[in-house]
């Protein structure tokens, strides 16, 4: 009993101790990943791409010496767990402002705390939802889930590919991406010949593709995140289905070869320009940035940026500018986030303003092909 | 592709689906029977018999055949240590004792999965290539046999052991009754550790055949798990035959609900389909009450 009382007294001591700083006393912001569950892979990839942009942050003096905290938590990729996390850190930790989540619903169901409490947040997700209406306290860094499609509708219509078949998770950002595709059938004239669902912890989606495939579509868009990219692209090869199929622009991941292995090959996704980063011309204007912060991410991390990267590190480094412009302020942070002009991303320009929470176009996508392990530009 | 050939495309893809269910159900059985317990430990069997198999083959390199095996063995053992360690010392045998127990080293190895492999889903490659056989129109995978096949002869195993064997028929009459089998001279704490080695090894066996095409991770177990459990009540919980028919038909229903009615209510139509039965039939549909569960 002695025993366990001394060391809970030891164990109490680390903790106080580790919580002394010896110097200027750090700014702090919040950061929310889907860092377990079918987000993982994004959210862990999304916490190692914010922390360089902390730590090179710092290097240059932070605010005014004042260097800036990142307070971590983990969503675990559920809607609730998100909310538990938020409400934990804002009444345990004085943050000053918010990154991430990762996904569309965690980021939805964060919203009424967030706007409540009036914290600046800048998020992972990609759903358009997230933007639409515009609030006031939400930005987002991944491009429009509209914008992203928009590439994609494009492409169709440039091969003249005009019968689409949808198949979308039933998560948040699935149903998105279902509302977004009819509105721009309209709008570039093809027809969504089918539309099906899966959970996103299904093992198995061939049945809808089946039913898709009997439509006869020439071409197959699937919008989802994680693990159902490398199943739903298998069971499309195991089905034999020649016709391009294309993912989400959170699909230009390492981990998709993985996922799918030989079935990847030939599978379009709207990206960030990082995952062909050493093709760009060398007049474009991200290209320094992109080489030099994809040589920093793997010499630290071991590990090769997707295209979730590009858009953590942006919400990161837009975030700190505002910070450093602002002072640990939430609402002057919040006011000069939404001031932030020409700012040049990995991601894209971003000209964020009242009535643009993402500050990108579809100008700044690239649509890529995965072939033989890694991504080629397609045009 | 004809409507007939569609068909086919969902039964096919259903009975493949419906084979992994029926396997965890099966594990389900097998210590439901023996100890009268639900182990929930039966989720992690199945995540840790495809995490295992990635381990011995994608980051130790032992052979695609051999990795299954030690995969296996290595599941078999935990099943068996589980049974020595937590279930055996507990001192209250307690039905509700003995799940939540089970309920604590569930998450207590899910977790320490978690920690040892990473949260991200990992890929195992396919038994023997991907090229797609087409039958009367629609296609499968060479991996969707070796889950048909390696399904068939778990179940003949099982039925030979169960019948054939004295062991064997010794843990069905540790089922039927422990106090008449244990003065009948059987040692029924043998026949609970040897229920918990079996499910794990069956559990194991599901995880490692399904996760070529699914790929697998840290939490895969979970759903499947979840499925297998309904498969095994649809059955008539207790009731090999009865598991390995629920697996089945809730495999295929939930294929062809997906596919002919709506992919929005895939995973409903399966649990809709079993509340039905559970409704008319609550011992399940090859269920004959408390007196035969083998």
């Amino acid at each position: 009993m002695k025993r366990g009382l001394l060391i809970i007294l030891v164990l109490g001591f680390c903790m106080f101790s580790s919580g002394v700083s010896y110097g200027a006393e750090p700014i702090k912001i919040g950061a929310i990943f889907s860092l377990t569950g079918p987000g993982a892979h994004i959210g862990v990839a999304q916490r190692n791409s914010v922390l360089i942009a902390i730590d090179e942050f710092n290097k240059k003096g932070g605010v005014g010496g004042r260097p800036v905290e990142m307070v971590v938590g983990d969503d675990e990729s559920d809607p609730t767990k998100a909310v538990m996390a938020l409400r934990k850190m804002v009444e345990t930790q004085p943050i000053v402002a918010l990154i991430g989540p990762t996904r569309t619903d965690t980021g939805m169901a964060m919203i009424p705390t967030l706007e409540k409490e009036g914290i600046p947040t800048f998020m992972h997700a990609g759903g358009d939802v997230i933007i639409t209406p515009v609030r006031k306290w939400i930005f987002k860094s991944p491009y429009r889930a509209a914008d992203a499609m928009e590439r994609i509708a494009l492409y169709l219509k440039k091969h003249n590919l005009t019968k689409v078949g949808f198949l979308h998770a039933s998560d948040g950002f699935g149903k998105d991406g279902a509302a977004i595709v009819d509105r721009l059938a309209a709008k570039h004239g093809f027809e969504v010949v089918a539309k099906e669902t899966f959970d996103m912890k299904d093992v198995d989606m061939t049945a809808q593709l089946t039913r898709i495939n009997a439509r006869g579509p020439r071409a197959i868009i699937i919008w989802t995140i994680g693990p159902p990219m490398g199943i739903t692209t298998k069971n499309a090869r195991a089905l034999g289905i020649t016709v391009p199929l294309f993912q989400c622009h959170g699909g230009a991941e390492p981990i998709f070869f993985r996922l799918a292995g030989d079935a990847a090959e030939g599978v379009m996704m709207p990206s960030t320009k990082i995952v062909v980063a050493d093709k760009l011309p060398d007049t474009d204007v991200q290209k320094k940035k992109l080489v030099d912060y994809i040589k920093e991410y793997e010499t630290r991390f071991k590990d090769v940026p997707g295209t979730m990267v590009a858009y953590g590190a942006d919400a990161a480094y837009l975030l700190l500018e505002a910070i450093k412009q602002a002072g640990p302020d939430r609402a002057k942070i919040r006011d000069a986030l939404e001031g932030m002009k020409g700012y040049v991303g990995l991601s894209g320009i971003y000209n964020l303003s009242p009535e643009d929470h993402t500050g990108t176009t579809a100008k700044d996508i690239a649509l890529v092909k995965a072939e033989k392990g890694r991504f080629i530009l397609v045009e | 592709m004809g409507f007939y050939e569609q068909i086919l495309q969902f039964v096919l893809t259903g009975l493949t689906i419906g084979a992994i269910y029926a396997l965890v159900a099966l594990g389900f059985n097998i210590i439901h029977n023996a100890t009268g317990i639900v182990n929930f430990v039966q989720c992690e069997f199945v995540t840790l018999g495809g995490m295992m198999m990635y381990t011995y083959y994608s980051l130790l390199g032992i052979p695609l055949i051999l990795s299954f095996f030690l995969s296996m063995t290595t599941i078999i053992l935990l099943g068996a240590l589980i049974e020595r360690g937590p279930i055996r010392v507990a001192r209250s045998k307690a039905i509700i004792v003995l799940v939540f127990i089970t309920i604590g080293l569930s998450s207590t190895i899910r977790g320490t999965a978690l920690l040892a492999w990473g949260p991200d889903n990992v890929p195992l490659p396919s038994f023997s290539g991907e090229n797609v056989i087409r039958i009367l129109g629609a296609a499968i995978l060479p991996q969707h046999l070796w889950i048909f096949g390696i399904t068939i002869g778990v179940v003949i195993f099982l039925q030979y052991f169960f019948h054939r064997t004295l062991i064997g028929k010794a843990m069905r009459a540790t089922a039927v009754n422990r106090k008449a089998a244990s003065l009948m001279g059987i040692s029924v704490n043998r026949m609970v550790l040897l229920s918990f080695a079996m499910s794990g090894g069956i559990g194991a066996v599901g995880g490692m055949i399904i996760a070529p095409i699914t790929t697998t991770s840290y939490d895969t177990g979970i759903m499947l798990a979840l499925k297998g459990f309904s498969a095994a009540i649809l059955g008539g919980y207790g009731n090999n035959a009865g598991a390995i028919a629920g697996g089945l038909i809730l495999g295929v229903l939930e294929s062809l609900g997906a596919g002919l009615i709506s992919s929005k209510f895939k995973n409903a139509f399966a649990f809709l389909i079993l509340l039905l039965v559970l409704f008319f039939k609550p011992t399940g549909l090859l269920g004959y009450g408390e007196s035969e569960r083998v």
